[in-house]
């Protein structure tokens, strides 16, 4: 009993010590924790230059003249973070997020997010080494990396897809439709995305970051289907012109506004 | 009828006792769902017990779920069949036929679209529509409720499992609790594990063709493609735009539309979930209609009769293409290669899970 009581009393001590210390950098005490929270949802808006990217129907013409129909754009997100005045990152929830561009609702709601002022956000397109490489099953049946909700991990050949975009092409000058199918995966193909705009949260109002994702951005000289259809993030050859792909990727999205 | 349901069950858990006092016993879910299949999807709102999954295997397997107590679940459903049904397509009460093949049912933890076109994604819900189909059990709710409510049996279960009178509504929650129990994850591919220790070259071999992309440039294609659809540990693509629900080139025009159907959307018209591989050997005959009675003609379908005409056929079916630009083309397996994946998909079976007596019939 009485070494148990020491010990409380030495557990309080300490804890004061470290409350008055810890204190000396801190703001004032937050009165209403909740009050404080905010929420944001990430929304995407699939395009094809200035006009919506149609997903149940062609008329979407690249500069190679391959008129194309995406029917699966999925990307898995992680180090969600927004950039706060300081330049310092916020992570939101535990970094990571799915959306699928070409369902109905591509879009992922953080909640719990400190009200203030902050400068935009920031992701990675993937997964670092790190968490490609563990043990994929322990992550919840709805979550971003689960081994069976998004079809995105590669199942026995080890790691995620970060970003796969499949669908029908008419080569130019065709009517003939063949299938596109690129999946951008392994270590070296991460990338990471920043998109600066201010914007404030607060409590009281949840907003929505619109990003717009125009596919037509992702073709080069080099980057069209006819040249090459399927593309795994595989051979030498293919990593090449995935890194190609990725690099672009960086046009491809654009923060357009948080409201 | 109550005394033919109060007839001695073979396999009544043994922590029934005769008093009805309301004591379920919780399913720690890691003593029935194994750590590689991930972690399941379960409903919060129905949590499993011993009591309740009983409950639910009792109705599965009682005719008193049909009109004229003829057809039970377990009538299209056979255990030996990976609770599929060895019949092109089913027939149900009054012999009324029905138009698709009776799917496997295992493994539905882990899913949230049931039936050929997706159409549920609950199965307390989904219980409801074979027990009400006129051609299935052609039972009305109300008429249900009432043989429930009447049978000594149930009275006494729904007590133990839900510490009510028989209703449909916990009725239906008790058959969601059976059907989430039925896990296979025991074949000797899973025992094999990653490195495949065990099998056969010819199943290894039938292995790597089943995950490696198809490549019809130059030389003798190597890659069957086959995990686009079929892939991951539960050898079944989840997500609907991920090969999940899509078209593999049966036709070239639908008489049934599948999915499409249901969405009403013409770019979803042929296409059907893309079924688990997992003890497939046990569940044919194959395709939402059941137009394949083996697994060589599902495997000659992929090779060689492929139809590109079909109007919304998968991208990664339609990107087999041997030249820039061109069209499609068959990927023409040889000889070898097809035996090769018949054995492979040959070690998918999980014999524990057709003997398991905690699936089998309670009566
Ligand atoms: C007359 C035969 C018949 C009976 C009786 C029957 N089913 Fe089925 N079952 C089928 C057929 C056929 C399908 C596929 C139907 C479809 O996709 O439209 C099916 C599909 C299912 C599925 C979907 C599985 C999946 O993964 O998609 C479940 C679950 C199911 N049945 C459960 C039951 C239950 C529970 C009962 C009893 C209440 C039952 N069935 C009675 C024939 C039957
Ligand atoms: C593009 C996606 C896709 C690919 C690739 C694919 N399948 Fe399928 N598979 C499906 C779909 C969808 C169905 C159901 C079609 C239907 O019933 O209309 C199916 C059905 C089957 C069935 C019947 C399952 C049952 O329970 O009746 C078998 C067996 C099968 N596929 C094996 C294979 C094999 C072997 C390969 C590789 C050679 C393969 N599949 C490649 C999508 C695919």
């Amino acid at each position: 009993m009485k070494r148990v009581k020491m010990k409380k009393v030495t557990f309080l001590l300490l804890g004061l010590l470290v409350a008055v210390i810890g204190c000396k950098k801190c703001p004032p005490p937050i009165k209403n924790e909740v009050k404080d929270l905010a929420s944001l949802t990430i929304t995407y808006k699939p395009m094809f230059d200035a006009n919506p990217l149609t997903t149940r129907a062609f008329g979407n013409i690249n500069m190679h003249n391959e008129d194309i129909l995406v029917s699966n754009w999925g990307i898995i997100m992680s180090a969600v973070s927004l950039i706060k005045e300081d330049n310092t990152k916020l992570k939101l929830g535990d970094g990571y997020m799915y959306v699928n561009l070409a369902s109905s609702d591509p879009s992922f709601t953080f909640t719990n997010i400190p009200e203030g002022n902050y400068k935009g956000i920031a992701y990675n397109i993937g997964v670092d080494s790190l968490a490609n490489h563990a043990d994929p099953v322990v992550w919840g049946p709805t979550h971003p990396l689960n081994i069976n909700f998004n079809s995105q991990h590669w199942g026995w050949a080890g790691g995620y897809i970060f970003h796969t975009i499949e669908g029908k092409y008419k080569p130019s000058g065709s009517t003939s439709e063949s299938g596109f199918s690129y999946h951008t995966a392994k270590d070296p193909l991460l990338s990471s995305h920043e998109y600066i705009l201010d914007f404030t949260l607060s409590n009281n109002a949840p907003k929505i970051a619109t990003i717009e994702a125009d596919a037509n951005k992702f073709f080069s000289n080099e980057l069209s289907f006819t040249n090459q259809s399927t593309n795994h993030s595989g051979s030498s050859e293919d990593m090449r012109l995935m890194s190609l792909w990725v690099n672009n990727m960086k046009q491809v999205f654009t923060l357009k506004s948080v409201n | 009828m109550a005394l033919s349901l109060s007839q001695c069950r073979k396999s009544e858990p043994i922590y029934s006792s005769s008093s009805v006092s309301f004591k379920p016993t919780p399913i720690v879910s890691t003593s029935i769902f194994p750590r590689a299949l991930g972690i399941p999807d379960l409903p919060k709102d129905n949590p499993l017990t011993e009591e309740g999954v009983y409950l639910g295997r009792l109705l599965f397997y009682d005719k008193l779920l049909s009109a004229n107590m003829t057809i039970s679940c377990a009538s299209c459903h056979l255990q030996k069949n990976a609770f599929a049904e060895p019949k092109k397509t089913s027939t149900g009460i009054f012999g009324l036929p029905v138009k698709r093949n009776a799917s496997a049912l295992f493994n539905m933890a882990y899913s949230r679209k049931f039936f050929w076109d997706g159409r549920q994604s609950r199965l307390a819900n989904l219980v409801f529509e074979p027990i009400q189909a006129h051609n299935e059990m052609g039972l009305n709710l109300p008429e249900l409720d009432d043989r429930l409510k009447k049978s000594e049996l149930y009275q006494n279960w729904f007590k133990k499992a839900f510490n009510a009178d028989p209703n449909i509504g916990q009725m239906s929650m008790a058959m969601e609790q059976f059907l989430l129990t039925l896990v296979s994850s025991n074949s000797r591919f899973d025992k094999a594990g990653p490195s495949l220790t065990g099998l056969s070259s010819s199943e290894k071999a039938g292995f790597t063709l089943f995950q490696t992309l198809t490549n019809l440039q130059g030389g003798q294609n190597q890659g069957a493609d086959c995990f686009h659809c079929h892939g991951g540990i539960l050898f079944q693509a989840q997500n609907p735009l991920a090969g999940g629900i899509t078209n593999n080139g049966l036709d070239a025009s639908f008489t049934d539309l599948g999915a499409g159907a249901i969405t009403g959307n013409s770019t979803d018209n042929g296409t059907f979930k893309s079924p688990s591989l997992r003890n497939i050997s046990l569940t044919g005959p194959y395709m939402h209609d059941g137009r394949f009675q083996s697994l060589n003609e599902v495997i000659d379908h992929y090779s060689d009769n492929i139809d590109f005409s079909s109007p919304n056929i998968s991208p990664n079916l339609a990107n087999h293409v041997s030249g820039p630009g061109g069209p499609p083309e068959q990927m023409r397996l040889t000889v070898t290669q097809k035996q090769d994946l018949l054995n492979f998909l040959q070690t998918l079976t999980d014999s524990t899970f057709i003997s398991n007596p905690k699936y089998s019939n309670p009566f």
